[in-house]
């Protein structure tokens, strides 16, 4: 029984334990039940308001594969809610609820505008220079809550939130006063230098090398959370925070750093969206991508190895309802709504562990049954589940 | 500077204002401040209040009455609560989140109403929405000064005024005051007093629907004759920052929304002195931000300096609150003896 | 009081307590219960507080741990003037001294609540104390982190294994790593972990605790209670540390499990460790300590350097409050 094999066991295993273990199976399952009823939520809320209903869930589930240039569409729009997914990662590993990685990633993108606009640099430093300063801002603004938390208890969430109001006024504000191009009737900073844009993967689309960048950093974040000591410390530190303390895990200065990483990866996420996406900085208000990314770490079950999987899903539903939005009568806001059911049912205990309860109860009462015909032995009465 | 800053606050008009955008802040804190002491949070009081700004505008508008407008409004903004309460209490969802989804839901939820009623995404200038009447109050508008800050006032700046009446009685005179209090600060011990937290935490919850649901429809039926899109303005966050610094009571409510309604009201003064309007603009939050600071800092440091003198005998034993609740009354400290 | 007053209007009143000094004020009549049985009722009038507390403690035979005497060393941890205050305002510690000694098991005995967790907190860093200070091997380390008091050679054993010493979402490896995963062994270049050697590390910590389970890498939530506890004490034993601060080893754990976990005790403090030792179950205490400390109310009132010297009985005197050694005597915890 004690016998454990220290060597870890191969992929192959790896999938065979993930479909027999019920345990991680059942969450699966549960997530991608939550993501079908959402779009079929959102198809009932088309049939509702849309006057050609038809049509417009056509567009809205298959928009994105209509066109070449919506697919392409679909997989830059990936890219800053890749960056914010992952930044949520950690912070939810952390079992903190910050959503300062809306301040990291619009500030990123300020200071990368600085940069595109003001430095002259040559190609390929340029950006790469953009992204580190745009990271440094986003990671110390990152720290902020966290400090907050730790010393005067202030509740992350709601301190983030009002930073979010905070650093999005301030950079309105070095945008107007020192970036803006005046002969621009929207609010708009200056072009960027040639040297700034990211290259494009495929010509004549929106495919930008952000893309790649993106994706490398999903295998850094996973290393960083599954591999280095920092990233046990978070883990252990959001498991138990108490327990992380008595083990003699600093647990304030793993906070911080926490918080500096992930808004290290915001702050770079904002910064690759102005050099790969736009030749000048022409928000007119915040995208507010972080609000994007609770819902891809909640779909990737705060797992960095499956953000892709959900930041693909959720640009799919907001690829196809801006097409079904550009051709009909269907608000694309109506994607915000729909995110905000899935988060709804993703928190719910009761719900990720309904088949959990299920299965523990039949268990229970087949036992109970057992015992009942007068068999002998006790049975696997599993006890309380898994939460604490 | 002084002498524009003393000439701010000697002047009536800024005075009307501070109370004008105090008024919707201080129902939402009180809102905060209720859930809070019965121990669950709600994060979705922005959600509330844009539901409630969006249904009064529309109902008002089909129904042509402002009254009808907010009682919808307000059964809106409860609506929201419930649902925190459905996920949150009966789900085993956690809170926190749950109000972070509500506030998306309600962010997105609102301009696609807005959009699929009006065709606008933006503000809801097309339908002939009510407003709430303003009151002028005889004699009193003809004293100098006093007059001019109070006369005029929204009827729904009164109605704060009379909610932290309302809330302070319920939280320090009514039974269920002192179950509020009890499921706040042990859970366990209200349970075994005979007291249904969850209950009491739906109780809450709906109070604070109810308060978010007037500030909500001041904000487009008073404050502006409007629904546009965003209109809370994160004043459901402000609120639950401006919590901590009420200290758990309705009179501190008042004082915790003073600080954003006093930075709100000079911002459009200094806007004129040529200050750029984006930094007054994130003037209240980072107010709010540190005004908490400063609260827990005193506090903290009240608390280690009791505890000290405690330990030196100059106290008498016990005679400290407990820190995390934060200035609740001594009434139901000393259950726990055995 | 309260009490008495409803007791006038004419209602019933059940009142549970360990305290004596409240029964003997409050009750007419006193039942006695121990590990879930009636042991015995008594008018209060009729009976004295010697009865109640023989009855209370109980006359079990203790249970058998065989040790030689203490050699006891030098001292290796010194802690000076203790206090504490909890939130409500209540001294939980009032200026509490004592020393631990090399090869020595010092006992802490006392009723539940009255100052031993908030001691053991402070000693290893979990809580911060008002005054005085904690020096160990020379080294003072008043009010620094566990993790200061760790690296100094203190492990601890947390009194609650499901809330601080156990992490119950994470596997049993990381709960078994978590105070050395930076260890060169373990820690390679760049911050990267040697997850293999961490891996192997644990297993042998599983295999010797004899902690049952399927693999390593389960959730510690899914071990029964008397598994989990192998967990905490598999890793505070193998911590290398030469102080182990004990809160009750063997609370909730299974006969069969206790026996293990005494005896690894008594290897500890043959191996040289300076051990204290803080439980509720009074003749765990007496039978594994070599002396004893006495607490009530956040004072140590007793200290017997030798544990073999003392009596149930005149121990459950001192943990009333019945009883008060004078500070000379009690002192002598310092060995100054």
């Amino acid at each position: 029984m004690n016998n454990i094999k220290a060597k870890r066991p191969g992929p192959l295993a790896s999938v065979r334990l993930f479909f027999t273990d019920r345990d991680k199976l059942e969450p699966a399952v549960i997530t991608l039940l939550a993501a079908i009823f959402a779009i079929l939520m959102g198809v009932g809320l088309i049939f509702i308001v849309s006057k050609d209903p038809v049509t417009s869930t056509k567009n809205f589930l298959l928009g994105p594969f209509l066109r070449t240039y919506n697919f392409y569409y679909l997989l830059v729009a990936m890219v800053p809610i890749t960056f914010t997914g992952l930044a949520l990662c950690i912070i939810y590993q952390l079992k903190y609820m910050s959503l300062i990685v809306d301040s990291s990633f619009y500030t990123g993108a300020i200071v990368a505008t600085a940069i595109g606009v003001r430095l002259a640099l040559p190609a390929g430093w340029h950006p790469a220079v953009a992204m580190l300063a745009a990271g440094l801002a986003g990671g110390l603004i990152g720290t902020l809550p966290a400090i907050l938390k730790i010393k005067w208890r202030a509740n992350e969430l709601v301190s983030s939130l009002m930073f979010n109001y905070v650093f999005y006024f301030f950079g309105s504000f070095v945008i107007l006063y020192f970036l803006r191009d005046r002969n621009q009737t929207i609010l708009a900073s200056m072009p960027f230098q040639k040297t700034f844009a990211l290259p494009k993967l495929v010509e004549n689309t929106q495919l930008h090398a952000g893309f790649i960048i993106a994706a490398v950093f999903v295998v850094l974040v996973s290393i960083f959370l599954f591999r280095t000591k920092w990233g046990y410390q978070i883990r252990i530190t959001g498991a138990n925070p108490k327990f992380a303390a008595y083990a003699g895990i600093p647990v304030a200065s793993v906070a911080i750093f926490a918080h500096f990483v992930s808004g290290f990866i915001g702050g770079i996420g904002g910064a690759v969206e102005m050099s790969g996406l736009y030749r000048a900085f022409i928000w007119q208000m915040n995208p507010s991508y972080a609000w994007d990314g609770v819902i891809v770490a909640m779909l990737a079950r705060k797992n960095p190895k499956f953000v892709p999987v959900s930041a693909f899903f959720l640009a799919y539903m907001r690829v196809g309802a801006d097409f079904m939005s550009r051709r009909g009568d269907v608000a694309f806001e109506f994607i915000t709504l729909l995110q905000g059911i899935i988060i709804l049912i993703l928190a719910s205990d009761k719900i990720a562990n309904y088949f959990k309860a299920r299965r523990l109860r039949r268990n229970a009462l087949a036992a109970e049954a057992a015992l009942a015909d007068g068999a002998t032995g006790i049975s696997g009465v599993a006890g309380k589940g898994g939460r604490a | 500077m002084i002498e524009f800053i003393a000439g701010v606050f000697t002047s009536s008009n800024y005075w009307f204002i501070v109370l004008r955008s105090t008024a919707p802040i201080l129902l939402v804190t009180l809102g905060a401040v209720i859930t809070e002491q019965a121990g669950i949070k709600n994060m979705a009081l922005e959600g509330s209040m844009l539901w409630a700004a969006l249904t009064g505008v529309i109902v008002s508008a089909f129904t042509g009455s402002p009254w009808l407008g907010m009682l919808a409004g307000i059964l809106a903004s409860v609506t929201i609560a419930l649902i925190l309460g459905l996920f949150a209490l009966k789900l085993d969802a956690n809170a926190v989140l749950c109000g972070v989804a509500l506030n998306l839901f309600s962010t997105g939820g609102t301009v696609f109403v807005l959009y699929s009623l009006t065709g606008d995404k933006g503000i809801s200038s097309s339908l002939p929405s009510k407003i709430i009447p303003f009151i002028k109050i005889p004699f009193v508008e003809n004293i100098p000064w006093i007059g001019k800050v109070i006369s005029g006032q929204n009827l729904i700046v009164w109605l704060a005024a009379i909610a932290v009446v309302v809330i302070h009685f319920i939280l320090n005179r009514a039974t269920i005051g002192r179950r509020i209090k009890a499921t706040g600060e042990n859970i366990e011990a209200a349970k075994a007093a005979g007291i249904d937290p969850i209950k009491v935490k739906f109780f809450t919850l709906i109070a604070s629907g109810i308060l978010a649901g007037i500030a909500g429809c001041f904000l487009s039926m008073g404050y502006t004759s409007n629904f546009t899109s965003g209109i809370a303005a994160g004043r459901g966050y402000v609120a639950n920052a401006a919590q901590v610094v009420a200290g758990g009571t309705a009179i501190g409510a008042i004082f915790a929304s003073l600080i954003f309604g006093l930075t709100d009201a000079m911002a459009t003064y200094l806007q004129n002195i040529g200050l750029p309007p984006e930094l007054i603009q994130a003037l209240p939050y980072l107010v709010t931000i540190l005004g908490f600071i400063v609260v827990t800092l005193i506090r903290d440091r009240r608390e280690s300096i009791r505890k000290r003198q405690l330990l030196e005998g100059k106290l008498p034993k016990g005679s400290l609150k407990p820190a995390a609740v934060g200035g609740g009354n001594g009434a139901a400290g000393g259950g726990g003896a055995a | 009081m309260e009490l008495q007053v409803l007791r006038s209007h004419g209602h019933t009143i059940i009142f549970i307590s360990h305290k004596l000094n409240e029964i003997f004020k409050f009750c007419d009549r006193v039942s006695v219960m121990r590990d879930g049985k009636l042991i015995g009722t008594h008018n209060v009038a009729d009976v004295d507080r010697q009865t109640i507390s023989n009855e209370m403690v109980g006359r079990e035979v203790l249970l058998s741990v065989s040790k030689d005497k203490a050699k006891a060393g030098d001292k290796v941890l010194v802690a000076k003037d203790l206090s504490y205050i909890d939130d409500f305002g209540i001294p939980a510690l009032d200026h509490v001294s004592l020393a631990l000694r090399k090869s020595e098991i010092l006992g802490v005995v006392g009723v539940d609540g009255n100052g031993q967790s908030e001691l053991v907190r402070i000693l290893t860093g979990s809580a911060r104390t008002l005054s005085g200070s904690v020096v160990v091997k020379g080294k003072d380390l008043t009010n620094q982190k566990p993790g200061a008091l760790r690296r100094a050679g203190v492990a601890h054993i947390a009194e609650d294994r499901m809330t601080v010493g156990t992490a119950l979402p994470a596997s049993i490896e990381d709960n078994l790593m978590a105070d050395r995963y930076f260890h060169p062994e373990y820690k390679g270049r760049a911050g990267f972990l040697k997850r293999a050697a961490m891996a192997q590390a644990a297993a042998e910590i599983v295999t010797t605790f004899d902690i049952r389970c399927k693999s390593a890498k389960q959730p510690v939530a899914s071990l029964s209670g008397g598994n989990m506890q192998k967990v905490v004490i598999g890793r505070e034993f193998t911590a290398d540390a030469d102080i182990l601060v004990i809160a009750q080893p063997t609370r909730g754990v299974d006969v069969g499990a206790i026996e293990f976990i005494h005896k690894r005790i008594i290897e500890m403090r043959d191996q040289g460790k300076a051990i204290l030792l803080v439980s509720s179950d009074l003749q765990e205490v007496m039978s594994m300590s070599d002396s004893l400390v006495v607490m009530n109310s956040g004072k140590i009132v007793a200290y017997f350097e030798d544990a073999s010297t003392t009596t149930d009985k005149e121990l459950g005197l001192y943990m009333l409050g019945l009883k008060k050694q004078n500070p000379e005597e009690i002192g002598k915890v310092l060995h100054e």
